[in-house]
């Protein structure tokens, strides 16, 4: 291949026609079938699920890759044809898409899918607005199906239990921003702040969170310098990190701690009689 | 006495932690809670010597073992601050009428304050004599008033009427209704 642009570059008037001549008859002309190849692959792949559409397009991409060696020059264009194609047109359909699209696939706990589709996107440097938004939208729901199940048409609401259950959900949402999305800042930050806000319209959010540190002191008291307390005690904090209501948890703290204090206690004897 | 579930390096390390997340200034009231504490254990120890000076002006019957904590109101949640919830029994009354001696008359400390006492929060461990043997309870303080009662007034059979009960106790009676 190397060769045969060569041929072509020293044709003719060098001084005219070197680049017309390559981009002309070989360049413009793999880009435009490149183009077109995958448009109609897009198209006929559009049928599948979205685990299979990225795996399908994945295959086909990273042969094309390979194939770029052979003109290295142009590889990078043709590569930005082959993903506009390929991946930025598609992106916001995949993560839309009512079957398999990323709600669907949180929702089966399919990371490994989850995780290759967020790739998919960053290989292809496609805005993430639309990513993040159904992330985002998928947090919400969680939170908001346990709140209305645990607290608001509970007749019975074990305090410790529901405060378990939301740092599990923490938990669960920040390994999803780790293992999936590579950490990335403007999807974790987002999630600090959309855990934040449900968290808040949880009804006693911040009595409960209170309750919750009495009764882990209350277990715990006697090993403070256990790896589990510790584990435990950083549990404990991100979650007060993520209260938004600082204010209110402070003034159950204190009353909870109020509680405590009032029975501790130095005793000393008075009387002469035992009784 | 045994009543105990303050921690105090658990304790400790989550006033730390929490004083980073919202700042000194919120964490005032907190601190002078702690303080009050602190600051009850060498009153109780102060106490303890005001009343083993003036043994035959305060007669206990029997022997006890007490603790005081002395709260500084403005300090502490309103929600835990809930006055005469209780007549106190003779020999509670008695340490009462001492402690009040003791603070407000004897000493500069406690010159121009005023004592309330929130029974309601306290504790009273004691020690029934069962046919089946001796069984240690722990109740908080009206639940002793009304004990005493029963045990002075109930006769063998520690029963009275309710009405009798609360007003020889001097409980509410609608403390009795609380369903929790």
């Amino acid at each position: 291949m190397i060769q045969i642009k060569f041929s072509y570059l020293y044709e003719g008037d060098v001084e005219e026609q070197i680049v017309d001549t390559f981009e002309n008859n070989i360049f413009v002309y793999l880009r435009d079938s490149s183009k077109d190849y995958y448009a109609r692959k897009a198209q006929e792949w559009s049928v599948l699920s979205v685990p299979d559409f990225l795996k399908t397009a994945n295959r086909y991409l990273e042969a094309e890759r390979v194939r770029g060696e052979f003109y290295p020059e142009f590889k990078d264009q043709i590569m930005t044809t082959v993903l506009e194609e390929v991946s930025v047109k598609t992106c916001d359909s995949l993560v839309k898409n009512t079957q398999s699209g990323l709600y669907q696939l949180l929702t089966k706990k399919d990371l490994d899918n989850v995780k290759s589709l967020f790739i998919f996107h960053i290989e292809a440097k496609v805005d993430l607005s639309n990513f993040t938004a159904s992330y985002l939208s998928y947090i919400k729901h969680v939170i908001s199906e346990f709140r209305k199940e645990s607290v608001d048409d509970s007749n019975s609401i074990d305090h410790i239990k529901v405060i378990e259950k939301l740092i599990d959900y923490r938990d669960e949402m920040f390994k999803i921003c780790d293992y999936c999305f590579e950490s990335n800042k403007s999807i974790s930050d987002s999630t600090f702040l959309v855990l934040q806000s449900e968290f808040s319209k949880v009804k006693n959010y911040p009595k409960m969170l209170a309750d919750f540190i009495d009764n882990f002191i209350v277990l715990n008291g006697k090993n403070l310098e256990s790896d589990d307390t510790q584990k435990g005690i950083e549990s404990i904090f991100k979650m007060i990190n993520l209260t938004a209501e600082r204010v209110d948890f402070l003034h159950f703290y204190e009353q909870t701690l109020s509680k405590i204090m009032v029975t501790f206690r130095e005793s000393f004897v008075v009387g002469n009689q035992l009784l | 006495l045994s009543v105990t579930n303050y921690y105090d390096a658990m304790e400790n390390e989550f006033l730390k932690r929490i004083n980073q997340i919202v700042g000194e200034h919120q964490m005032n009231k907190i601190r002078g809670m702690i303080q009050d504490i602190t600051n009850s254990s060498k009153v109780n120890v102060e106490f303890s010597q005001f009343l083993s000076q003036r043994k035959s002006k305060y007669v206990i019957p029997g022997k006890l073992e007490m603790s005081i904590s002395l709260l500084t109101k403005a300090k502490w949640p309103s929600e835990i601050v809930e006055i005469d919830a209780c007549k106190p029994p003779k020999d509670l009354g008695t340490v009462m009428e001492a402690f009040d001696d003791f603070y407000i008359n004897s000493g500069t400390q406690g010159h121009g304050k005023k004592i309330e006492w929130l029974l309601s929060e306290g504790q009273v461990e004691l020690t029934a004599n069962y046919k089946t043997g001796k069984k240690n309870l722990t109740v908080t303080t009206p639940q002793y008033a009304v004990l005493v009662v029963l045990m002075e007034r109930g006769g063998s059979e520690l029963k009275l009427p309710l009405r009798e009960i609360t007003n020889f106790a001097g409980i509410d009676k609608s403390r009795f209704d609380n369903k929790n």
